[in-house]
């Protein structure tokens, strides 16, 4: 283990078992006061020590410690499967991006390549929120279907010419070519997508 | 009775195409009319379930996977549909859904 590691822990452990000894001597003189005693400081002092507070001591300080340690790594467990979950998200946030803005650079598409590309886009997404759905389940399941749904619409939106729809997108030659009125509505989703994302990440950061 | 099985990727191809043979290679089109339709024909006939697997592909295109099951919806009805087609898709199991609304979808134009 690296000596700063170690080093960091040491200095945790100490100031710890310091806290406590102070709130443990601090309480007792509280106590003291609350009782009614008062309190007086005697010339004399008392060096007798009974082994039965002195094993109570130890055992109190060290369940104390491994209490604060346990918590302490449980929450730091957690932060990072939360920090995980977010970076992952905001990694197909970009993507996604970025994906689209190459595809509608484009003037003619090869539909293979579009589905390909979009299969892998929604097959990320899918297995990102089902990894939040097993450590981070959301309040609000609706924000993931909604975002699946985004996610499809640019799959309908590039490669869906029903039966008797004419114009803004045709297909030919196994090429996809769209029009500009196609292409806008393709070009809004990445907004929809980011807010749908974003609104997960809040959620998953309050958990 | 054994039921029948077909993969899009190994009885096909693993790049499925448009929607209609005119628009390009191995569409949907081109898939019911050389092996999809008769295999569903035979399976509806003998009362056993033709089973599908998605899987192995590079990806489907809205069109493909509409003219495939809403079309296969819009011939025979969503009840013969449902009852004989068994459908798998591991890779992407999101499909499932689309493809039930395709169907939901397409069975209205087979009432008309």
């Amino acid at each position: 283990m690296p000596t700063k590691v170690m080093n960091n822990k040491i200095i945790n452990f100490l100031f710890y078992l310091i806290l406590f000894s102070f709130g443990l001597w601090a309480g007792f003189y509280l106590l003291l006061l609350l009782i009614g005693n008062g309190i007086s400081v005697s010339k004399q002092v008392n060096l007798s020590l009974n082994p039965f507070d002195l094993i109570s001591l130890v055992v109190t300080i060290f369940l104390a410690v491994y209490v604060i340690k346990k918590l302490n790594k449980e929450s730091e467990a957690e932060r990072i499967e939360k920090d995980l979950l977010i970076e992952d998200l905001g990694n197909f946030k970009t993507e996604f991006g970025k994906e689209i803005i190459e595809i509608l650079k484009q003037s003619s598409l090869k539909l293979i390549f579009v589905n390909s590309r979009l299969k892998t886009l929604r097959m990320r997404f899918h297995s990102t929120t089902n990894l939040i759905e097993k450590y981070k389940p959301l309040n609000d399941p609706s924000v993931v279907a909604r975002l699946d749904t985004d996610i499809r619409d640019v799959r309908d939106l590039l490669t869906d010419n029903p039966e008797g729809a004419k114009g803004n997108l045709e297909i030919s030659g196994g090429r996809i070519s769209l029009e500009a009125e196609r292409k806008s509505q393709i070009e809004a989703i990445p907004n929809k997508v980011s807010e749908g994302i974003f609104q997960i990440i809040v959620e998953i950061n309050r958990k | 009775m054994a039921d029948l099985n077909i993969s899009v990727s190994k009885d096909f191809s693993t790049t499925p195409g448009p929607r209609y043979i005119k628009e390009g290679d191995f569409s949907a089109e081109e898939f019911r009319k050389t092996i999809f339709d008769a295999k569903f024909k035979e399976a509806l006939s003998e009362n056993k379930k033709l089973i599908i697997d998605l899987d192995g592909t590079l990806g489907y295109g809205t069109s493909f996977l509409e003219e495939l099951f809403g079309g296969l919806t819009r011939e025979y009805g969503q009840e013969n549909v449902n009852k004989t087609l068994k459908i798998i898709s591991k890779e992407e199991e999101y499909l499932l859904d689309d493809i039930r609304g395709y169907i939901r979808d397409a069975n209205k134009g087979h009432e008309q």
